[in-house]
């Protein structure tokens, strides 16, 4: 039996913030949240997929929108602020790696990508070696669930950018582009925005703080 | 079923430059690390449609662009992005 939440009429965060208390409480239950605008429904789409909890699907009725989550297990403290000295994992739980896998103090792999080539000796090769990673990463099996772009790292989302099409296929298999606004306003290419999501500093520094491993470029 | 020419070169040198060469050109490429089943080396391939294999390889030649290989690799580019991954 799913808990349901029941977000209608309330304005940003209110749903987001209802939906992390269900988890808290019902850690282990799939939950329906429904929520009345589009914004609220991704709000609480991104929350949940951040926390590790899969969305099975959404239905839509009559500008309603019912979020239904699989089930999932133990999601409840994870949702909890970090505190020090909370660390649930020790050092023994590596033992237990053939079991789901583990994430010490986050959940998964972010990519940060700071830049617009790899390296330093060459801009012309550390562009293009920039371009075949992301166009090497979309073939693989084991995929980050978020990218992050930052300074000259936004001109890779851009539209004429021959990463374009690489991260719209990444985008489509679910990976998150957070994409920082204020390095977008600063090259002057809000406008040319072709990928991803306008994102800020809030959301880019937690994403980077709740990951398990976070990949530099 | 997609067919795309494959162009390996000699150099990273001679890669980046058929690049450069081909971008001009208005020729629809992509540079790629080469794929696995033609080298097991780390380099760059220029990536293209089939049929324009031939228009590249007259730029390239005229450009003192020295090509090693060019390879036919069909695939199945729809099937590739439905492939199976996981999140890490």
């Amino acid at each position: 039996m799913a808990i349901t939440v029941d977000a209608r009429g309330l304005d940003c965060p209110k749903p987001v913030i209802k939906t992390k208390e269900a988890l808290e409480q019902a850690a282990g239950q799939p939950l329906l949240v429904m929520v009345s605008s589009a914004a609220s429904k991704e709000n609480v789409i991104r929350f949940l997929t951040r926390n590790g909890v899969a969305v099975e699907r959404v239905e839509e009725r009559g500008g309603e929108f019912h979020i239904y989550t699989a089930g999932c297990e133990g999601l409840g403290q994870d949702v909890q602020p970090l505190s020090p000295g909370a660390e649930p994992q020790s050092a023994d739980c590596s033992c237990n790696s053939s079991q789901a896998p583990s994430w010490p103090s986050g959940r998964g792999t972010v990519l940060f990508i700071t830049r617009d080539r790899i390296g330093s000796g060459s801009d012309e090769l550390g562009m293009s070696l920039l371009a075949a990673f992301i166009a090497t990463i979309r073939e693989l099996s084991a995929q980050p669930r978020t990218i992050c772009f930052m300074n000259s790292g936004v001109k890779l989302t851009v539209k004429g950018a021959p990463t374009l099409s690489y991260l719209k296929e990444l985008e489509e298999k679910g990976v998150e582009l957070l994409v920082c606004g204020t390095c977008l306003n600063y090259f002057h290419l809000t406008q040319e925005l072709g990928v991803g999501k306008v994102s800020n500093m809030y959301d880019i520094s937690e994403t980077l703080l709740k990951s398990a491993k976070v990949i530099t470029i | 079923m997609a067919v795309y020419a494959i162009i390996t070169f000699h150099t990273t040198h001679f890669a980046l430059k058929a690049k450069k060469v081909l971008e001009k050109t208005d020729q629809e490429i992509e540079m790629i690390p080469v794929p696995r089943e033609f080298s097991s080396n780390c380099g760059f391939c220029c990536k293209l449609p089939w049929s324009e294999r031939e228009k590249a390889e007259r730029v390239l030649l005229d450009s003192q662009v020295e090509i090693d290989q060019i390879y036919r690799w069909e695939r199945d580019d729809e099937a590739e992005k439905k492939k199976k991954f996981r999140f890490i």
